[in-house]
């Protein structure tokens, strides 16, 4: 049995036993920190320094949310009030007063579109993450933030694509097959880190050896010692990956600056208070934290708080039963808050400019309410928010017909071209994106300009 | 924080000069549903110990000690609701994926009794009990509507006694047991309103284009506590049940919400965000 890396880092000024506790058996890759393998091009096509892609894993009502119909018959309705936002003319529901008067600080697109017949969570995860389905398998197309950190590299003393979350995202035994580097190499995957409602950081990789303590890893070269000796406890054809992901884990350890961007004990109570005490709020300050020490990819989930009604399935927004008291009680007070801190906080530290903030589900949830009240499944017409980087904001892309089934006008969105989008700004242009073989056929989506 | 211009849907009400509530607890994790049992000497509430479990908490009032309600429960439990002798509790009991049960505890005997739901993503939600410990209310969705049930506390004898379109959820006994309030939004939107224990003569007490939910008789039956949005946010409120006397209780930019009488009559505990973190406090009721 391996070993957690959990720590509160701001209690540590070194490190302690402690520091160190367990780790599942599914121990992410990082990137390498040596440089080596990145590609960094020139900067000044890099609108976005850094990505925060908002994942909803579970899929979010838009009816509910972004895009109330309220002239719409009672059985698609739902019983929400819809309130003013800042950008004229525009109403979300009630669920999201914080969130409303911050819409001059994003765009909403209303049609964004599901592929193919990836309608479960595990493969429309897929699609959202990479743009693909998942067929033919295995899963060859890399997420969008390991094709970003493939070109930008590490973010520093950071590794470059992280995923802030506990776990890989699970349904029930079931993973997003889309959610690592495909066919860059493991060594792409992103570098996870967990984060508790108490702003405890939670690092998978960190995980030592049996008996191996802090104490005695003062090198590298004796942590790589143990590693090789111990590879038995390590897949063999992935002995490489898990060397750049000890070593990750450990630059990130030994590097001060590195994990005093993983401490949220260095922010202040009133900054980590406007984020809430949850899971989702606390992560998302880390998000700001790491875009701040430029990585060039976060992607922030929210994949929890349903799972109390579903065991062992980590997708937040799966309002199958009770969508509209979990929605008003849990999910979108928790996502109000959190969201409209992290915008405030990018903007008011002047990294909005820098900073790509995406947000979205896999998909949305059907306008016709179903059998148990509630909502299911929906791939034909969801939402995104797009704030910062370039991105003109205080406006509505895309108009979705009077129940919310399908796009009317404007642009139809597919994932595809979410992740030409998110690449093209973070400096992976058309034809770095053809070098690379990655994102083919997806479209900028020009009107968020 | 941003100067944000506040949305205008303000309703004025004269807000009573009360004592500053008692905070009860200080960890900040989300809670949601206290009450009040064995007379008021102590509260059951539900925490989000982790995002993937709620535990039922039992508190003495005296001296604030806690422990779980039920040690050895294996699956999250939540949505409590006790009988006002404290021997009856009845909370949600997640069955499996997507599966709640009500269950109904006999703390005298420790024997627990299913209220199960169909096969499938399916459940109840938001038990309570009559005063004369006969009956258990509970909300169920089939049908594309969410009804109002009730149940012997053997888990027998459910009957339907809400047909109507939208939710109809948080139902609570009068004391007398002749009455039941409840949130609907039958009429569109969540507001509350009143029925006979036999599910007849619906009348609604509330009109605000916002949800008023989560309405709970004081226990000399006069009036009713509920949560609004009316104000912009999540507030408490206070109407005597004849639809006149309608005050907000609280007044504050973050959350206050599921409010609960004490068997006084002149308190209430409630659920505030305070900075971010969800903890209970008791608070006087003018």
């Amino acid at each position: 049995m391996l070993d957690i890396g959990e720590f509160q880092a701001g209690t540590c000024s070194g490190l302690t036993r402690r520091s160190f506790l367990r780790i599942g058996s599914s121990v992410p890759m990082a990137l390498s920190l040596s440089g080596a393998a990145a590609q960094v091009r020139a900067t000044e096509a890099v609108k976005a320094k850094s990505v925060i892609f908002m994942f909803l894993w579970g899929a979010p009502s838009h009816l509910d949310t972004f895009d109330p119909k309220p002239n719409s018959p009672a059985e698609y309705r739902g019983p929400f009030a819809n309130i003013p936002t800042r950008t004229p003319g525009v109403h979300f529901t009630e669920l999201l007063p914080r969130t409303a008067m911050r819409s001059d600080l994003f765009t909403l697109v209303r049609t964004n579109v599901g592929i193919g017949t990836s309608a479960g969570h595990p493969d429309g995860g897929t699609v959202a993450l990479t743009g693909f389905e998942e067929i033919p398998a295995p899963v060859q197309q890399p997420t969008f933030g390991s094709i970003i950190a493939k070109h930008r590299g590490s973010g520093g003393h950071l590794p470059g694509f992280f995923s802030l979350a506990n776990s890989k995202l699970t349904a029930g035994g079931e993973f997003i097959k889309g959610d690592g580097g495909g066919n860059l190499t493991r060594a792409y995957d992103p570098f996870m880190v967990g984060c508790s409602q108490n702003g405890v950081v939670d690092i998978p990789a960190m995980k030592l050896l049996k008996g191996l303590s802090p104490r005695q890893i003062t090198d590298r070269k004796t942590l790589l010692a143990q590693l090789d000796a111990d590879r038995s406890l390590i897949d063999n054809t992935a002995v490489g990956d898990w060397r750049r992901s000890y070593g990750a884990a450990y630059d990130l350890l030994m590097d001060p600056e590195a994990r005093g961007a993983l401490d949220l004990t260095r922010e202040s109570d009133s900054t980590r208070a406007r984020y809430g005490q949850s899971e989702f709020g606390q992560s998302a300050l880390l998000a700001r934290r790491l875009a701040e020490a430029k990585v060039p990819y976060i992607q922030l989930n929210y994949s929890r708080d349903v799972d109390a009604f579903n065991p062992g399935f980590e997708i937040g927004w799966d309002t199958h039963i009770y969508n509209f008291e979990l929605l008003q009680d849990q999910l979108c007070p928790n996502f109000d808050r959190a969201f409209s801190a992290l915008l405030d906080d990018l903007d008011s530290r002047g990294l909005l400019e820098e900073t790509l903030l995406v947000c979205k589900g896999e998909f949305g949830r059907t306008p016709k309410i179903s059998n148990r009240a509630a909502r299911d499944h929906w791939t034909r017409c969801y939402f995104s928010l797009w704030a910062g980087a370039g991105i003109e904001p205080g406006r509505v892309i895309g108009e979705s017909d009077r129940l919310g089934e399908e796009p009317r006008s404007g642009p139809v969105v597919t994932a595809l071209d979410v992740g030409a989008t998110i690449a093209q700004l973070a400096g992976v242009d058309t034809q770095a994106r053809a070098e690379m073989n990655v994102l083919e056929g997806g479209t900028v989506i020009d009107e968020l300009f | 924080m941003r100067p944000v211009a506040v949305p205008v849907f303000v309703f004025i009400l004269a807000l009573p000069a009360i004592a500053d509530p008692v905070r009860l607890t200080s960890d900040g994790i989300l809670k949601m549903s206290p009450v009040f049992s064995k007379r008021g000497t102590e509260l059951i509430y539900a925490v989000l110990e982790n995002p993937g479990r709620f535990r039922l908490i039992r508190m003495n009032l005296a001296d604030r000690t806690t422990e779980s309600l039920r040690k050895d429960a294996s699956t999250a439990e939540f949505e409590p609701a006790c009988s006002p002798d404290g021997r009856y509790c009845a909370f949600v009991r997640q069955r499996g994926v997507l599966s709640l049960s009500v269950a109904i505890l006999d703390r005298q005997t420790n024997s627990l009794m299913e209220v199960m739901p169909p096969s499938g993503f399916a459940g109840m939600r938001s038990p309570a009990i009559s005063s004369d410990n006969s009956r258990v209310l509970y909300s169920f969705a089939d049908g594309g509507q969410q009804n109002i049930y009730s149940t012997n506390l053997q888990a027998e004898d459910p009957q339907k006694l809400t047909e109507s379109v939208g939710i109809n959820n948080w139902p609570c006994f009068s004391p007398d047991g002749k009455w039941i309030v409840f949130g609907s939004s039958r009429d569109g939107n969540f507001e509350i309103y009143v029925m006979k224990s036999d599910g007849s003569e619906a009348k609604r007490m509330t009109h605000s284009p916002f949800q008023d939910i989560r309405p709970r008789f004081s226990p000399d039956g006069q009036r009713i506590v509920f949560v609004s949005h009316r104000d912009g946010n999540s507030e408490i409120y206070v109407i005597n049940v004849d639809g006149t006397g309608l005050t907000r209780i609280t007044n504050h930019a973050e959350r206050d919400d599921y409010p609960e009488w004490h068997s006084d009559g002149k308190r209430l505990v409630i659920v505030s965000e305070r900075n971010g973190q969800h903890d209970l406090y008791l608070m006087d009721v003018p």
